[in-house]
């Protein structure tokens, strides 16, 4: 890594400079001399394994200050909701690391156990879990899911230096669940059904009656007319 | 013949009559058939707030239905294309299922085909619950919620044209602004989606569907005096529907008496035996004297050739199950003389036995109607119609990706697209209330908002920042929504409401049509021109083809009127020669 300094306004010839890890000077201090108006520092560091890993900064006497962040690749978006499943259906989780970004040697998923990660092996139970890794995506498929699969899981990205890790949530519910909104909502339709019934069945009461009285008046107004309306034809 | 072997006939008919009165009294008296005007409000409401929540909950399904995308895709994954087959069975069958919609009304009427399509929709969600993959979902929420949908829609529009006449176009415009309110759906079954999962939220959305069930119970029956259906058509003048209704009602109020027993004949669900509607008390006092009133027989015969297609209806079989008014044994009587063209004895013969196997292949024939197909005012409908609907999806699918490709991001284009929606509701409601002043006729307003959307859209490759957009949006849901709330008023003005319910149909069916080649044309034009520009010169052009056909409204006024008394002439010779009246030795030589 190689930092460069423009410098402040007391242009000194030499300043001190060192490299600190995670707050904690590593490496001794080095003088560093002023060269085109610049001070240059550099620091080669070996990348073993994940103790390498973390912030990294160059320090220019007391003045100046730029950070390295020495990570893995993060992991994709993964859903922050929690995915719901139903018991005894089977769920798919997935994670996926971005495309500009190197492809992991592999992937594990591990189960949250209180505090600890339990490796899921999918081999030992295939009836249960199915990993489908390919390249930057994975997915897990849980089979048959009981109230005990709910919970955390975590995708990991498997690289050289470190693992990249990615929490997903899974819920499981019943059926009965969402039963409960239907059987109201399918309570409240009956009732309104039934108030409309009711209502129709009042109304025609009233016209039945009303309308009975019309009619006989009208027969007997027809009857009449009947007669009429044959004579004028005769003519 | 003979007037009094005429007479004769008359009287074994009508006695006939009497005789089949009797014993099918005892019916009348459950089914009591009141004639109404048209109520323009009162239990109308009602109607309209049933249409309300059927426009919310069937368009906020259509519109949020990309929610379960996502869903679907990880349960059964499939390939995007294939999901997406779903929610395009839904909306093309929701149109292109408006014919047996119309079929189920003819035949069932309009509340039971409501009740049947809600329960078909909700049905289809329940049932996509145990879905095992794709195919079944095609079935099950396309094909049948589809149908469901189609049902629904047949069924509020035939009924709000019954219910509304002067305010129709307003009841419709409320109606319809129930699509506004669907932005509020996305996010709730966003929500079910997320508690329950997508088996959850479709037992949840089945649910709600169910409520249309109950609304659809709202759809009370109403038996509508005939009006005069064809005043926009024959009155030359340039005057306000409503005014033109009246002047000429009193002019024409016998033609229309018995067009009401030709055309209520197809009037929605009005089933075969007890609900044939008799002609209001007056019409007969017309119809008794037909020799005596020289001034009407003009019309009377012009009455002629629908009348005979009413007879070969078999309507006349009807008149027994009559309810009793004055007016029943007449009918026949008039239907006898005034069908001279007629072989008189067909006639008495139809009216003598109310077979209804006789009658039903006839019947049958006449509830799909496809005479209407050579409609010219149908055939206008439908051409600006399809033409319409073809052009507005187009500007609302590429807008938000026209937004971007200008550098807009995601969330002020969707704001655009927000504030599009809210603007084109309230513009609905304005214009329903306005077309109801009925200042010009209905079509009128609706060429001018369609040639306006048309310039909107042609202008709009103009619009290349984040205002000039928002204002094209804004002026394009306007007229959008203007002449939205005018599509049903139009056609009942064209057609007539008697026979709303089969043109809706058929013109329904070829808008589904059109609307399957929308989408995909403009992405084709963008395909090939790599802009989006084209889309909305595509939107335009439309949209003015559209309203050209508009612009032979009162071209095909005229063609229609000199078809009618070139059959009233013919009709006219017939009648003559039967002599049903002292036939005139001047006339008979002519035509």
């Amino acid at each position: 890594m190689e930092c460069t300094w423009t410098g402040n306004q007391n242009k000194l010839p030499n300043i001190t400079g060192y490299w600190k890890k995670d707050g904690n000077e590593i490496d001794s201090r080095l003088t560093v001399p002023l060269e085109n108006e610049q001070y240059n520092l550099k620091g080669v560091f070996d990348i073993v394994g994940e103790e390498s890993l973390g912030n990294y900064s160059c320090v220019f006497g007391s003045e100046a200050k730029i950070e390295f962040v020495l990570a893995a690749p993060q992991m994709g978006e993964v859903r922050d909701k929690p995915i719901v499943s139903y018991a005894g259906d089977s769920v798919v989780i997935a994670c996926k690391m971005e495309e500009p970004k190197p492809k992991p040697s592999t992937w594990h998923w591990y189960k949250a156990n209180g505090t600890d990660k339990a490796l899921i092996d999918a081999a030992a139970e295939p009836h249960r879990y199915q990993i489908h890794s390919e390249g930057g995506k994975s997915t897990l498929t849980v089979r048959n899911l009981t109230q005990a699969d709910a919970g955390f899981y975590y995708c990991g990205a498997v690289y050289l230096i470190s693992t990249s890790l990615g929490r997903l949530e899974v819920r499981v519910i019943t059926f009965l669940e969402p039963l409960k909104p239907f059987i109201a909502i399918v309570v409240e339709v009956l009732v309104l059904v039934a108030v409309i019934l009711l209502y129709e069945r009042k109304s025609k009461k009233k016209s039945i009656t009303g309308s009975q009285k019309t009619k006989k008046e009208k027969r007997e107004n027809s009857g009449g007319e009947e007669s009429s309306s044959v004579r004028q034809r005769k003519v | 013949m003979l007037p009094k072997e005429h007479n004769s006939e008359t009287k074994a008919a009508v006695m006939g009559l009497f005789r089949r009165d009797a014993t099918t009294t005892k019916k009348e008296k459950e089914k009591e058939i009141q004639y109404v005007d048209p109520p323009d409000g009162g239990w109308g409401w009602m109607v309209v707030l049933h249409c309300f929540l059927v426009n919310v909950l069937v368009m906020g399904t259509l519109k949020s239905f990309g929610i379960f995308f996502v869903a679907f895709q990880d349960e059964f994954g499939g390939s995007a294309e294939s999901i997406s087959w779903i929610g395009s069975i839904m909306s093309s069958l929701r149109l292109s299922g408006a014919p047996l919609a119309s079929v189920a009304c003819a035949k069932l009427g309009t509340r039971v085909t409501s009740i049947v399509g809600a329960v078909l929709v909700s049905g289809g969600f329940l049932m996509s619950i145990f879905a095992n993959n794709v195919v079944f979902l095609y079935i099950s929420m396309g094909v049948i919620v589809g149908m469901g949908f189609a049902l629904l829609y047949q069924g509020f529009s035939v009924v709000t044209a019954l219910y509304f006449r002067k305010r129709l176009a307003t009841a419709y415009a409320i109606g319809r602004s129930g699509m506004g309110l669907t932005f509020a759906l996305a996010p709730f079954t966003q929500l079910l989606l997320d508690q329950y999962a997508w088996q959850g939220a479709m037992l949840i959305l089945g649910g709600l569907m169910l409520n249309l069930v109950a609304s659809g119970m709202l759809l009370r029956p109403i038996y509508v005096k005939p009006s005069t259906t064809s005043t926009p058509t024959s009155s030359p003048v340039q005057k306000s529907p409503a005014a033109s209704l009246k002047s000429s009602s009193d002019k024409e109020y016998p033609k229309s008496c018995v067009n009401g027993n030709n055309s209520s004949h197809l009037t929605n669900g009005i089933s075969k035996s007890d609900s044939f509607p008799s002609p209001p008390p007056p019409c007969h006092w017309d119809t008794e004297n037909p020799a005596g009133q020289s001034t009407q027989d003009p019309q009377d015969r012009s009455v002629n050739p629908e009348l005979t297609k009413l007879v070969l209806n078999g309507v006349n079989g009807h008149e027994p199950h009559h309810d009793l008014s004055p007016g029943k044994p007449r009918s026949p009587d008039s239907s006898i003389e005034l069908n001279g063209s007629m072989n008189g004895s067909t006639i008495v013969g139809f009216s003598s036995h109310a077979s209804t196997p006789g009658e039903v292949p006839v019947r049958k024939a006449k509830v799909l109607d496809f005479s209407l197909l050579k409609d010219p005012f149908f055939c206008i409908y439908t051409w600006s119609l399809v033409f319409s609907q073809l052009a507005y999806f187009i500007p609302y699918f590429h807008l938000s990706a026209r937004a971007r490709t200008l550098g807009i991001d995601a969330m002020d284009a969707s704001f655009i697209i927000s504030v599009a929606g809210i603007t084109e509701t309230i513009a609905q409601l304005a214009s329903g209330w306005v077309t109801d002043r009925n200042l010009f006729h209905k079509y009128h307003y609706h060429k001018a908002y369609l040639i306006l959307c048309g310039l909107v859209n042609l202008l709009s490759p103009l619009a290349n920042s984040y205002i000039l957009l928002m204002v094209y949006a804004v002026f394009f849901a306007i007229f959008c929504g203007g002449y939205m709330a005018l599509l049903l008023p139009v056609l009942v003005d064209l057609v007539g409401s008697e026979k709303l319910n089969n043109s809706m149909g058929f013109s329904m069916f070829f808008v589904g049509l059109g609307c399957l080649t929308g989408p995909p044309l403009a992405g084709f034009l963008y395909d090939y021109t790599q802009t989006y520009d084209c889309s909305f010169y595509l939107a335009g052009i439309c949209y003015l083809l559209s309203s050209v056909s508009l612009f032979m409204e009162p071209l095909a006024q005229r063609w229609q009127a000199r078809r009618k008394r070139a059959q009233a002439k013919t009709a006219e010779s017939g009648w003559k020669t039967n002599g049903c009246f002292t036939p005139d030795p001047v006339h008979k030589g002519a035509v």
